[in-house]
């Protein structure tokens, strides 16, 4: 838990692959970019609109009603934008789907708007909301990358309000595509892989850290 | 701390039913507007079907699956459908259009996020082609490799195919075959073919045995389980043997009845031993006589022996 108190950054304690945070929908939803993206920029909006308002709640609410009160507004958050996605963007809601209303106990939200500080800490965190989200997208758009290039073969970008493609490049020819990596099992094997690739470097640093 | 408790509760009942009012608000003004999507998305699914200029009137109806979601008739046309069922990653919706006919004119995917190579051929060029064409009585089979998507699609098409008989007054019998009418296979001649003597030796593994027997005077009933084609002669995995209730009358030394309860040999071959024909022949068979005889089912020799081996046991057994 300690490492929750430090900074985050895109390769130091990266959200998703050193603290683990909001993996469920890192492993669910990174099968091509497109669900990355939109996920991403759903998930900044939901942080940021809590961070606000959980901040002002954390000044008058007991330190014990905190996570419900993060819950709660999480939840209002995510079930209007969950509504205004499937009116405006329905391709993107069609295929993010259930996720979008599992975001509610998404941890890295919760972390973010600060459903998980400790009692002192009273501050309104939305630099930190802001700089979290970004991480996770980060991260998000990593997983999906590897996965819709290995499983796919393709690299794919669709406008969600329109339904245009905005870029489809044809990377891996399609009889080496492995359709592995598209599945549940895929996306453990990315992610799991990716997380020692950033453990790794986040040991080199540590080392380099305490050699100084 | 007591304080704090009360206050934490009140608080957060406050901001969830200030919530729940800003929820619903929002689910008002919005899912019109989803459902005006939807809709328009519908329309586009029932040009496709059948063509613009139709008139598309929706449907009441009762369905049992769960699965049809939406049912338009069109206009002297049809019926169209748009079916929605849980596949193996996701939910899976497609439309189907049925002409008046019968003939499945439209299947169209709607909605697919199966595995790419596996469930997604639901969706591929061969699997409409192979809808397409098919009839409301038709029987679809799976795709192999991609068995939980495409029994999906199937069990949703079958949905349809079965409100759409019921509309138009089609009989089903699930066979695929829309010629045959489904009653009494029964009333179908059999041939005969050789002789079968009641009394000769038979092997120890070919014998039946007496499961049951209620006696009534001189009537005694024998539920007998014999070995029959699938158990002494098939390669079939886990072959069962064939039951038989034989009425024996052990005073007139008489057979009075014999009735298949179970045959377990070969559908369309060893079944057809359960005829009317064929048992009558057992009816007042006197065993008094060593020569007694019956004749076999023709193509159906071994199943007919297992009967008249079962008859054999019930007669040893009223001795």
């Amino acid at each position: 838990m300690e490492k929750l108190d430090n900074k985050t950054g895109f390769i130091k304690n990266n959200p998703l692959f050193i603290l683990f945070l909001g993996l469920t929908t890192g492993l669910a939803i990174t099968t091509n970019l497109t669900n990355a993206l939109g996920m991403s920029v759903i998930v900044l909006i939901v942080s940021l609109l809590g961070s606000l308002l959980v901040g002002i709640f954390k000044k008058f609410v007991p330190y014990e009603a905190v996570l419900i009160v993060s819950l709660v507004i999480n939840v209002v958050f995510i079930k209007i934008i969950g509504l205004l996605v499937s009116a405006y963007m329905p391709s993107l809601g069609g295929s993010l789907g259930v996720q979008i209303t599992l975001l509610t106990v998404n941890t890295l939200i919760l972390y973010s708007v600060g459903a998980f500080d400790k009692k002192e800490n009273k501050e309104i965190k939305i630099k930190g909301a802001l700089l979290n989200s970004v991480f996770y997208s980060f991260a998000l758009i990593l997983i999906s990358l590897v996965r819709e290039i290995l499983g796919a073969g393709t690299l794919s970008l669709i406008n969600p309000l329109s339904g245009e493609t905005i870029f489809n490049l044809s990377i891996v020819p399609s009889d080496f595509v492995l359709g592995m990596f598209l599945k549940p099992e895929g996306g453990f094997l990315v992610v799991g892989v990716l997380a020692a690739i950033f453990a790794a470097l986040n040991f080199k640093k540590d080392v380099n850290k305490e050699v100084k | 701390m007591k304080n704090n408790k009360v206050k934490s509760i009140i608080i957060v009942l406050v901001l969830v039913i200030f919530s729940s009012g800003i929820l619903i608000y929002a689910d008002k003004a919005l899912t019109p507007i989803i459902n005006d999507k939807a809709v328009s998305e519908d329309k586009d699914a029932l040009v496709a079907l059948f063509g613009e200029g139709e008139n598309f009137i929706p449907v009441e109806y009762t369905d049992e699956s769960g699965l049809i979601k939406k049912i338009y008739e069109v206009e002297d046309s049809g019926y169209a459908y748009i079916v929605e069922n849980r596949g193996y990653a996701d939910k899976i919706e497609f439309s189907l259009g049925i002409a008046n006919d019968g003939e499945i004119v439209g299947y169209n995917i709607i909605h697919l996020n199966d595995t790419e190579g596996f469930g997604s051929k639901v969706g591929d060029d061969e699997f409409i082609e192979y809808v397409e064409g098919k009839t409301s009585t038709s029987v679809l089979d799976t795709i192999s490799g991609a068995t939980v998507t495409s029994s999906a699609v199937i069990n949703g098409i079958d949905a349809a195919k079965a409100h759409f008989n019921e509309v138009m007054g089609i009989e089903d019998d699930g066979t695929g075959n829309p010629d045959e009418k489904n009653d009494e296979p029964q009333k179908s001649t059999i041939d005969f073919g050789e002789e079968i003597k009641l009394f000769r030796d038979i092997s120890s593994e070919a014998k039946g045995n007496i499961k049951d027997q209620s006696e009534d005077g001189s009537i005694i009933k024998y539920t007998v389980e014999i070995p029959g084609y699938a158990v002494l002669e098939s390669d079939y995995d886990n072959p069962e043997p064939n039951i038989v209730l034989i009425e024996i009358d052990k005073d007139e030394k008489l057979i009075k009845s014999v009735e298949i309860l179970e045959i377990k040999d070969t559908e369309g071959i060893g079944t057809k031993v359960d005829h009317e024909d064929f048992l009558n022949q057992f009816t007042d068979l006197s065993f008094e006589d060593e020569n007694a005889s019956v004749d076999a089912v023709s193509a159906a020799t071994s199943s007919s022996t297992s009967i008249v081996n079962a008859v054999l046991a019930a007669i040893e057994e009223s001795k």
